[in-house]
């Protein structure tokens, strides 16, 4: 069995992790700081912890200012209608997850805010000039995705800060969020969506947002949070204000795990390893006649994810193949990013895309770039 | 019953209150999570509770951080006194 679908959500996950859910639900198990007795007080020293742990690997020194959500789709959301007020005008990329199409397009059908979507090249390149000349005196947020969930680029944020100027900066860390370094804070980010579930190597059901000072966010979701318990006011004070209700307990005790884990890896060292899959992934696959990659085979600026397609072959029956012949699993279609797609070339059809993790060895690369070859082969005849 | 500790501090979040506690430990403070008393406040559920002799060390520690404290608190036959 080989699992190369880490984009959609990391497999296998560190037997710490593993152990630090098992933790919670049998030894832990109260609701964290709510109720004053001693697993309650456990319980948010958990979430404290894992707070802490993924501060610390997005360059956040105050961890209040890292609030939990379900997933970066929770996270997204909760940036863009905390934040957009009608007339205001957002520029974001072609690159764009759902998670952040699907909420803007809501959003100018709901408050009129407009939005221009800025194309990157056919290999998901970004021009941050191209960024600054969408520009308009009513924008109020540049939104960019940091790595392609298609075919891994990394956007080069440090670059897009400097062109947009003031303007407040979203940036989608799903895809990047434990692979790379980000130094949140050093880079002027504004608001930082994470998800927990991948390349932090915690459980699904985790994710959260950074908001720096000075951002001014409303909550989406207003209710119980163990603190201002006399008031119906949702509480002003951070992480609170954004959690309300009983948080994923047995979640983020994985997710703190999990970033202790990529923290004692390193995140260079993390990088370095992706680089690594990365050009056993694209040079096993380069040999492999009538195959075309979407994106680009180049090994620059990129995280171990590839999309390919074969002549011959849908996608899914090429990803059919893979999954009951070979035993590969990959992800076949748009991925959830259908400008993202047309950008590269591959729309409507989609790709199949090979998404390495951080507990993916490279013989297991090596392997599917063999599986991928036979089966093209096999198309051939 | 073991006697509770007479100084309570009170701090807006949990995420402050495990701050603190870790703080203290750190620096071999004494200290509990405690629910917090009703009649202080009800900022937060848990409140820190130390030993009235180490409570100008625990505000020297947590005033010198980016710890949010709201109130210093003393345990009297009463109640509790303010020590702001
Ligand atoms: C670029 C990007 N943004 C957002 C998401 C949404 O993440 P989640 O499923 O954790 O909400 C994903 C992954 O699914 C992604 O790849």
């Amino acid at each position: 069995m080989i699992y190369l679908d880490n984009a959609a959500t990391s497999f296998p996950k560190p037997p710490a992790v593993v152990a630090a859910v098992e933790r919670f639900l049998t030894a832990v198990g109260a609701n964290p700081g709510r109720s004053g007795h001693r697993l309650s007080a456990e319980a948010a020293r958990v979430v404290f912890t894992a707070r802490a742990a993924v501060a610390e690997l997005l360059g956040v020194a105050d961890q209040r200012r890292v609030v939990f959500t379900a997933n970066a789709t929770g996270a997204l959301n909760l940036a863009l209608a905390g934040f957009l007020a009608p007339g205001d005008h957002v520029v974001t990329t072609s690159l764009e997850h759902n998670s952040v199409m699907r909420p803007l397009r809501r959003l100018r059908e709901t408050r009129g805010i407009e939005v221009d979507i800025v194309c990157a090249d056919p290999q998901g390149r970004l021009d941050p000039g191209a960024l600054r000349a969408a520009l308009r005196p009513r924008t109020r947020l540049v939104a960019v995705n940091h790595g392609s969930n298609v075919n891994g680029r990394i956007a080069p944020l440090a670059e897009i800060r400097r062109a947009i100027g003031a303007v407040a900066l979203l940036v989608d860390a799903a895809q990047t969020a434990g692979a790379v370094p980000i130094e949140a804070e050093a880079l002027g980010i504004d608001l930082l969506a994470f998800t927990g579930h991948k390349s932090l190597l915690g459980p699904q059901g985790t994710g959260g947002l950074y908001i720096r000072p000075g951002i001014e966010i409303e909550p989406l979701l207003q209710g119980g949070t163990g603190s201002g318990s006399d008031s119906d006011a949702q509480p002003a004070i951070l992480p609170d204000r954004f959690e309300s209700g009983t948080p994923n307990g047995p979640g983020l005790a994985g997710l703190g795990a999990g970033a202790e884990f990529v923290a004692a890896r390193g995140l260079a060292a993390e990088r370095e390893r992706g680089r690594g899959l990365l050009a056993e992934m694209v040079g096993g696959l380069r040999a492999v006649e009538g195959l075309t990659f979407v994106g680009g085979a180049d090994l620059e600026d990129r995280l171990p994810t590839v999309s390919i397609r074969v002549a011959g072959l849908t996608p899914s029956e090429l990803a059919f193949e893979l999954d009951r012949r070979c035993g590969v699993m990959t992800r076949a279609g748009l991925h959830c990013a259908p400008e993202a797609h047309r950008t590269m070339g591959s729309f409507p059809d989609g790709a199949v895309r090979l998404s390495a993790g951080p507990l993916t060895e490279p013989g297991d690369v090596r392997r599917a770039a063999a599986a991928v070859a036979e089966i093209a082969a096999e198309a051939r005849r | 019953m073991s006697a509770p500790r007479g100084c309570v501090v009170l701090m807006p979040s949990i995420h402050d209150v495990v701050a603190a506690e870790r703080r203290l430990i750190a620096a071999g403070i004494g200290c509990d999570m405690i629910p917090t008393p009703r009649q202080l406040s009800s900022d937060c559920g848990m409140a820190l509770a130390c030993d009235c002799q180490d409570l100008p060390a625990v505000r020297a520690l947590l005033e010198g951080s980016p710890i949010v404290c709201s109130g210093f608190h003393r345990r009297t036959a009463r109640g509790y006194e303010s020590l702001g």
